[in-house]
């Protein structure tokens, strides 16, 4: 990807916090962090893209509630710890930037019980890898960057909100 | 253009990474009751989220894997291989740490919980699917724990008719999904049912079958058994029955007599300091799982608890009648006081023949 940016092209260096939220059997919500660096987008043969970005999350998510499934009911807990790398592609509309990307991630989830029969459909394990599609809606006010990403997160659908700086 | 095209294909490329296996381009060729299933199916399912989703529930079109397995399908727990099938550790006890999910207390698919197809076979399955009906006896006659596992209460005898033999093959090494009792107990074992012949009463009231050389362990156990006698992957403790106060046989009972190993006390039983009271009873007729009676060698005859023999003449215990043994000390001392070999010693032993004539 880099090799076939322009010589010309000037980045620059996101750094964002915020929430992020799953909303798929049993809602995770929690923090995430981001890295990124954005550069003025490619020439697609259909249209030039403003934007592209590739950015690095971190997510630490976790979720207590009832779970059902297959007829068996009870308490789970949930905790989702995640690396995630993404790539965006966005077109300027207005004061916003709108567009999709793709992501790749590699998690870790525990998943406890309050029932004998499990009713929660996560596990517990380590390098739980991940796809996930977004839609990614950004303002930037001076330096200050907000970004409104739609994920489908692996499965669970679910968003983040992440605000920071752009330098 | 030729950076237009390398950027398509990234994306393509970034699109499909996601999947590690990608339907057509990887086959999902592995059938498993009418359903494709990918390689990495033998892995952990951990190995399909990224496709099925970080809950295996599925996304977009991919399906999710409980659309056909139950709950509790993606459980670590299940690593031991037997057969080609997974069980969960501590399965030996099914009972106890199966039945939650496979079908309560009698561990039968019609009780499952949260079962699919069941025309189909799409379940999880019941303990019965495999082990059939022989196997109903596990829960029922296998409650004696050793090793970690259990057994049937018919252990110690494992080839009498009616016993292991019966489901776990003639020979011992499994039969119809019966585990080979050599999987743990390893070749060495086989020499069990060879050499140990000697039955002797357990704890639960059964037959143990012993080694011929049992009253000298420290010679004869302690290559299956361990060093200590506290047993080891082939052979089980001997203290599992002997209890703590066996442990000062093997270095306590160090004399011979009639081929039996008995304490350095053995002409005193009934002194304190013999010991003998310690493991047999004060009345030397036994202590479960302690130490044997008595009088199970030595007949009701010999009553040494009952004429103690506490008068100390030049370093030998005798009986309170010993001026006028005669009638009295051949009860037990046989006839012409010359010994009984499960009752009581010669006095000529000790006196010589010259005390028959009152020397």
């Amino acid at each position: 990807m880099l090799l076939s940016a322009s010589s010309v092209q000037a980045g620059s260096l996101k750094a964002s916090g915020g929430v992020t939220v799953t909303s798929q059997d049993l809602p995770l919500a929690g923090v995430s962090l981001a890295g990124g660096y954005k550069t003025e987008g490619p020439n697609l043969w259909v249209t030039n893209v403003d934007n592209q970005e590739f950015t690095l999350f971190y997510h630490s998510l976790s979720g207590t509630g009832n779970t059902s499934l297959q007829g068996i009911t009870g308490t789970s807990t949930v905790t989702f710890n995640a690396w995630e790398m993404g790539y965006f592609l966005t077109w300027n509309l207005g004061n916003y930037a709108v567009g999709p990307g793709l992501s790749y991630g590699v998690a870790e989830t525990t998943d406890s019980n309050g029932v004998t029969n499990d009713s929660s459909a996560f596990m517990t394990a380590t390098d739980v890898h991940y796809g996930a599609a977004h839609l990614r809606i950004e303002k930037t006010i001076f330096s200050i960057n907000c970004d409104a990403d739609l994920s489908s997160f692996g499965g669970l659908i679910g968003g983040s909100l992440l605000c920071g700086i752009d330098f | 253009m030729w950076h237009r095209l390398l950027i398509l294909s990234c994306l393509c490329f970034f699109s499909l990474a996601g999947c590690k296996e990608i339907p057509g381009l990887i086959k999902h060729n592995i059938d498993l009751n009418g359903v494709g299933h990918g390689k990495k199916l033998y892995k952990e399912a951990k190995d399909c989220t990224a496709c099925h989703g970080v809950n295996l529930k599925g996304q977009a079109y991919i399906p999710g894997c409980y659309n056909c397995h139950g709950v509790m399908w993606n459980n670590k727990d299940h690593t031991v291989d037997i057969s080609g099938r997974k069980h969960k550790t501590g399965y030996i006890d099914a009972v106890t740490n199966c039945s939650g999910c496979h079908g309560g207390t009698s561990l039968k698919k019609e009780n499952i919980h949260g079962r699919k197809d069941d025309t189909h076979g799409r379940h999880r399955p019941g303990c019965y699917d495999c082990h059939g009906d022989l196997w109903s006896a596990v829960t029922a006659n296998h409650t004696i724990a050793r090793g970690g596992k259990l057994h049937g209460s018919k252990l110690f005898k494992p080839f009498d008719a009616a016993n292991c033999v019966t489901c776990h093959g003639a020979d011992l090494k499994g039969s119809n999904n019966r585990p080979s009792c050599y999987s743990c107990h390893g070749a060495k074992w086989e020499s069990v049912t060879t050499t140990h012949v000697v039955s002797k009463t357990g704890t639960s009231g059964t037959g143990v079958m012993h080694s011929a050389g049992l009253f000298t362990p420290a010679s004869n156990c302690v290559s299956c058994h361990g060093a200590d006698l506290k047993g080891s992957e082939i052979g089980p403790s001997c203290y599992s029955c002997h209890q703590d106060a066996w442990a000062a046989f093997g270095t306590s009972h160090t004399v011979s007599k009639g081929n039996k190993m008995h304490g350095a006390g053995l002409n005193t039983p009934t002194d304190a300091t013999s010991g003998c009271m310690t493991c047999h009873g004060t009345d030397l007729k036994g202590v479960t799982g302690s130490g044997t009676s008595c009088y199970s060698c030595h007949t009701a005859k010999w009553r040494i608890n009952e004429l103690p023999h506490t008068k100390n003449k030049d370093g030998a215990m005798h009986g309170q009648a010993y001026k006028t043994p005669v009638g009295v000390c051949d009860v037990c001392h046989g006839a012409n006081l010359r010994g009984d070999p499960l009752v009581g010693q010669s006095c000529f032993n000790c006196h010589g023949d010259k005390w028959t004539n009152g020397g």
